[in-house]
């Protein structure tokens, strides 16, 4: 038949009447690259597309070659599409599992301008230039052209689909679910085994990428317990959802096995659907922790292969009869059939019950058993035994077969449809993502799963078991012995009666002699000859072979490809099959979207937020924030005129410094620690002392980690005589808190030390400046006196304030400033805040954010993050006479190294630029004045910068080769990034009130 | 007096309604406080809790409740005490007064923000946040466990058959708790709902 007579077929002129087990009294319409068809509900987009007689579908990778649908299922390597527009738009869709919906879009990709005229099928002709390894070997040189023009042109010709350029407007929900069976598959087997499991009360989850369970029992036309195995299957899926404890996952593929019984599988949940119903997810991954697995993940048909197997119309066997027996679509009006194995006879006869003629049978032994031969004979087809199809004839889909008969004969077979077997894989992807080698079986001729994960079975075809006598029997088994060691009751499994069926194989992995490209990789355009180029070029290892030519890469990961090819490269070796061995199945199994992966956890919801107590004004007052960790910190509080961020900061400090200024430091981390033994276990953590500690005070203290390393600082109070509060900084919280309690166990865990972490408990706010006691006085109950003699710098005690109200005050003051820090319990916070801003006004104080709090801190020397930055040591920061030589302490022994008491360290100094207009930014590299600004010459770095407000210029507190010792020495600040190179002096790191006269007031 | 300050609640809403099928309630106004036992005192706070509240501290992840007072285990000899607010005026007071010889006693009430869940599909949601079985097979009622809910630790224990679930989380997080289960539980507006 011609081309022309194909394409003017009417609507749906391929679907049979009375076949299928589709719903054919509705009928929707969808379109593709424009074109209106109609289809009907339980359709897939490639069963409406061959329904209407279109047969081709996509272009292929490299060489844009004319591709049809190969499978129906997704293994699908050929026939990807755009499916829907705008934000929705996905590609590489696969049109053999999209089911079918009212007013779908698809549209082919890889072609340009249209899907019949596609320009780069040039490329074609060029085949022997683009051969395996032809980017390697062609754009190697000169490198710089790789990134700016070959690479650009490469991809706009080559791509695969075009991504969606705007946001996902879908939903995508996680969950984990724990089941004693997991059932991965729900054909014949799966259901077999699940039956079995829920009828010994186990809690099972059967999971399968179909929409209906039921697998091949849907393809094929057999019998199970003298019911069409439809219906069975239609039966067994209704039993299941009905039982107690069992869930039913249909759309839902597991794609990866991962350790603790943990397994990966994605939900379509609203794929098959225009857009997803309101509040439900598009699709949902679900995280599946299972006793037991019973794997019956079905097997794949391999392509035969020969000249130009790639035409539309060339289908595999199996898909032809899923087509006809599931779908009601015949894929062809002239079917021949090649094959090399028993299954594939049972084509012959659908084809012909669907009405469409089998023109031959093409099979490549010689002799074959007298049932098989009595069924060929009942046929009445024309059975060419020991015979090959050589090659295809047609353009855009195929017109005829050439056929090599075994005496040699040439013979053309006009035929608008090829049904080929090679036979088939069983699916043991997921059986070997822990790593297992899998296990040549000779009789199957095929790869069959050997050393399984811990807890896995595997049941039916992907266990090699082909058969459906077998599958039924072996699943029934299996979830009974899953639901036993699961801890589940023993029962006896049943049994199930079925026809019987022929099932022997003589591999034939490429056609001898063949005419035209013989494709092994339909995706990536991998054909024979490039195997055997790979071969010749040394590449024969098989993951050399997969990297070289590309085969069995891409979004079907080889599945119809991957043993066709080691096959061949074993007979090019002249090694065997086992020995070539094959390459390694990685999770996913299908691709999963990575929004799937992200779940809720995207945009805002990345990480969860912590929001300090004062939040909730913060924002009310038009703060900015900052992350600090997982924190959202105001960063500075905007006035209505003023310019930019660095007014609003000037402005900030500028009050804090004259009056007063307010800052939520709740994030510091706190950790309650009470024990006989805490000052013991202080003394230990620390590097100053503590015993001399009097209750009601608190004392800066800083600490190491074993290897000498700073880890952080911070205060501590004591509150009573076994009784402490420590402070951390806001990012090192957790930390801390986990090295104390690995001390408290592991270390000393004989001391009476109890820790509690007591961050969110407590609402705590620094009031900081010259008027802070004022301010402070308005809020705290009058009985208490807070008089410099009462309350000294570094006191620390319990209050009441607001009338009563119990609260903890501690004076202490990281600005530089008379400070204080009030703390109240949390949900006292947000009315606290706005109490001291209240109270504030008469002293035209303000609220503070970090970018001011780090401006004061750097002005005071004081250390933050870039300072303690792993690297340094307390000598390194100027904090060596803290260091006590009278006790033990965490760090002490490493940090007395040689390497780490170095006097060339660099060590903390501070810098002002000598040009007062010039800035030093963070990071610049410190060097000698005149020094060459290379690496050899690099003496340190600035840490920390800001401009302030007091001072009138930039100051920097930085790590310098020496660094006390260089105190007056002009060194050069070199910041290459930002493209500048000053002159600084070195000055000591407290550039604000060194003596500390403002902060004991 | 001490009501000058208010209070402001640690979730943005009372609660969560979602149709008959899941309904999310905050718990406000729950007092808990932190006991740890000192060093070799175990057993001797064991006796004296018995004695005065006639419970018996459990040694496992658990939960059990007498008169109003709750205990929830929370890590190698640690627990969580928890009564409302109007039932007992200061617990810390009285737990300090009572057993300060044997054990730090801290208050968690600002620290930990507590969610009560229930209904038909509260298995369902939870599903979504939490990795631990809470299948009744395996977690039943005063069974209690530490683990996590959307990235973030919490405690959780179930108090009864409805079954009812609660929650408790770092106060800090609780903002970012409550939009997780608005956005989780929408799917149950509707009563169809495919999961």
């Amino acid at each position: 038949m011609s081309e022309r007579d194909a394409s003017k077929e009417a609507s749906q002129s391929f679907r049979v009447p009375g076949m299928g087990s589709i719903d054919t009294t509705r009928t929707i319409t969808f379109t593709f690259d424009g074109r209106i068809y109609e289809g009907h509900p339980g359709d897939t987009l490639a069963s409406a597309l061959l329904a209407n007689g279109v047969r081709l579908v996509g272009r292929s990778f490299k060489y844009h070659r004319p591709r049809g649908i190969l499978s129906a299922g997704s293994e699908e390597p050929n026939a990807l599409v755009e499916l829907r527009t705008g934000n929705r738009r996905e590609p590489n869709t696969k049109a053999t599992t999209v089911e079918l919906y009212d007013g779908l879009e698809a549209s082919s990709q890889n072609r340009w301008p249209s899907l019949a005229f596609d320009v780069l099928s040039i490329n074609q002709l060029a085949g022997s230039v683009l051969s395996a390894g032809f980017y390697y070997k062609t754009f190697m040189w000169p490198a710089a052209f790789w990134e700016k023009l070959y690479e650009p042109v490469i991809r706009r010709a080559a791509g695969l689909g075009r991504a969606a350029s705007e946001a996902d407007p879908d939903s995508y929900d996680k969950v984990t679910a724990h089941c004693d069976v997991l059932v991965i598959g729900g054909g014949p087997a799966g259901l077999a085994a699940a039956l079995s499991a829920a009828s010994a009360g186990a809690r099972v989850i059967i999971a399968d990428e179909n929409p209906e369970l039921g697998g091949r029992c849907l393809a094929e036309k057999r019998t199970i317990d003298e019911m069409p195995s439809a219906v069975w299957a239609k039966h067994a899926q209704e039993k299941l959802r009905s039982t107690n404890e069992v869930r039913v996952l249909t759309r839902t593929t597991v794609f990866g096995v991962y350790d603790g019984r943990t397994y990966g599988a994605l939900e379509r949940v609203s794929d098959h659907l225009p857009v997803p119903p309101q509040h439900q997810p598009r699709q949902r991954l679900w995280r599946i922790i299972a006793k037991r697995v019973v794997l019956a993940s079905g097997a794949t048909e391999r392509p035969m292969v020969f000249g130009e197997n790639d035409r539309p119309g060339v289908m595999l066997a199996g898909a032809v009869r899923t087509y006809i027996n599931r779908f009601g679509v015949v894929p062809g009006r002239h079917a021949a059939v090649f094959a090399n194995n028993d299954d594939a006879i049972t084509t012959i006869a659908d084809i012909q019950r669907a009405g469409a003629e089998v023109v031959a049978y093409v099979d490549s032994r010689k002799e074959l058993s007298p049932a098989v031969l009595a069924v060929l004979s009942e046929a009445g087809v024309d059975a060419i035994l020991g015979g090959h199809v050589e090659s295809t004839t047609g353009t855009r889909h195929i017109t005829g077969a050439t056929v090599r008969t075994a005496d040699g004969e040439i013979r053309n077979l006009p035929c608008d449809l090829i049904a080929m077997s090679g036979g088939w894989n069983p699916n043991l992807q997921l059986a070997t993502h822990l790593n297992a080698r899998p296990h040549w079986n000779e009789t199957i001729a095929a790869f069959v799963p050997s050393a399984l994960p811990p807890g896995m079975a595997v049941a039916g075809a992907a266990n090699g078991l082909l058969t459906l006598a077998e599958a039924l029997a072996s699943g029934a088994q299996l979830g009974i012995e899953a639901a036993h060691e699961a801890g589940r009751p023993a029962v006896e499994a049943r049994s199930y009666s079925t026809t019987p069926e022929a099932s022997s194989i003589a591999p034939l992995w490429r056609v001898p002699e063949t005419k035209g490209k013989a494709f092994v990789d339909f995706q990536h355009d991998v054909t024979t000859d490039d195997v055997v180029l790979a071969h010749r070029e040394g590449f024969a290892a098989v993951e050399h072979l997969k990297r070289y030519t590309t085969l069995g890469m891409g979004t079907d990961q080889g599945k119809t490809s991957n043993v066709n090819a080691l096959a061949i490269m074993a007979a090019l070796t002249e090694s065997t099959i086992p020995a070539v061995g094959t390459t390694t199945a990685r999770p996913p199994y299908t691709p999963v979207a990575i929004g799937a992966l992200g779940g809720a956890h995207r945009g805002r919801d990345f990480k969860p937020e912590r929001l300090p107590p004062s939040y909730k004004w913060a924002r009310e007052q038009g703060a900015v924030f900052t992350q600090a960790g997982l924190w959202l910190r105001p960063q500075y509080f905007p006035r209505p005129g003023e310019r930019d961020w660095q007014e609003t900061v000037f402005r900030e400090v500028d009050t804090t410094r004259n009056a007063v200024g307010i800052c939520d430091v709740s994030t510091l981390g706190k950790i309650d620690v009470q024990g006989r033994d805490a000052i013991k276990f202080l003394e230990s953590i620390y590097i100053n002392n503590w015993g001399s500690l009097a209750v009601g005070r608190a004392r800066y203290g800083v600490m190491l980690r074993e290897d000498g390393m700073v880890l952080d600082d911070g205060t501590t109070a004591r509150l009573g005589e076994h009784h402490f509060l420590m402070t951390t900084t806001t990012g090192n919280a957790a930390k801390v808190l986990q090295h104390l309690e690995f001390c408290r166990q592991c270390l000393w865990p004989d001391l009476d030390v109890q820790l509690a972490p007591v961050t969110d408990q407590w609402a705590q706010f620094s009031m900081a400046g010259p008027k802070s006691r004022d301010l402070l006085r308005k809020i705290v109950d009058s009985e208490f006196d807070i008089s410099d003699a009462a309350f000294p710098y570094m006191a620390a005690g319990e209050v009441a304030i607001c009338g009563g109200l119990k609260a903890r005050l501690f004076r202490l003051s990281f600005s530089g400033e008379r400070a204080y820090e009030i703390a109240v319990p949390s949900r006292y916070g947000d009315a606290l805040i706005r109490r001291l801003m209240t109270a504030t006004e008469e002293f035209d104080g303000t609220a503070y954010g970090t970018e001011a709090m780090g401006v004061m801190r750097i002005e005071k020397g004081h250390l933050g993050a870039a300072e303690m930055n792993g690297t340094t040591t307390a000598y390194d920061l100027g904090l060596g006479r803290m260091m006590s030589d009278r006790k033990d302490f965490i760090g002490r022994t490493l940090g007395s190294r040689s390497g780490l008491m170095d006097p060339d360290r660099p060590r903390l100094v501070g810098l002002r630029p000598i040009n007062p207009k010039h800035k030093i930014s963070a990071g610049a590299h410190l060097l000698p004045q005149k020094a060459h600004r290379t690496a050899a010459n690099d003496e340190g770095h600035v840490t920390s910068a800001a401009f302030s407000p007091i001072l009138g210029h930039t100051i920097a507190l930085g790590l310098l080769k020496r660094g006390p010792e260089r105190v007056g020495e002009i060194v050069g600040v070199c910041d290459p990034v930002r493209g500048r190179d000053i002159l600084a002096k070195v000055v000591s790191p407290e550039f604000f009130d060194p003596s500390g006269e403002k902060l004991r007031g | 007096m001490v009501d000058q300050l208010i209070t402001l609640p640690a979730f943005p809403a009372p609660s969560i309604e979602r149709a008959d099928q899941v309904r999310i309630v905050a718990r406000e106004n729950v007092q808990i406080v932190g006991i740890t036992a000192r060093e070799r005192e175990t057993e001797s706070l064991v006796l004296a809790f018995r004695a005065v509240y006639g419970l018996d501290l459990p040694m496992k992840p658990a939960r059990v409740e007498k008169d109003g007072l709750a205990v929830v285990w929370a890590g190698w000899h640690q627990w969580l005490l928890m009564s409302d607010v109007a039932a007992v005026p200061d617990l810390e007071q009285i737990m300090r007064a009572d057993f300060g010889g044997y054990a730090a006693v801290v208050d968690h009430s600002d620290a930990r923000a507590i969610v009560a869940v229930s209904g038909r599909r509260a298995r369902d949601l939870l599903a979504k946040g939490v990795s631990i079985d809470l299948h009744p097979r395996v977690f039943t009622t005063g069974d209690a466990a530490a683990t996590a809910i959307s990235h973030v630790g919490m405690h959780i224990w179930q108090t009864d058959e409805k079954p009812t679930f609660e929650l408790a989380v770092p106060r800090t997080y609780a903002d970012s708790l409550w939009r997780w289960m608005e956005r989780a539980s929408a799917e149950y507006q509707n009563s169809d709902s495919l999961l």
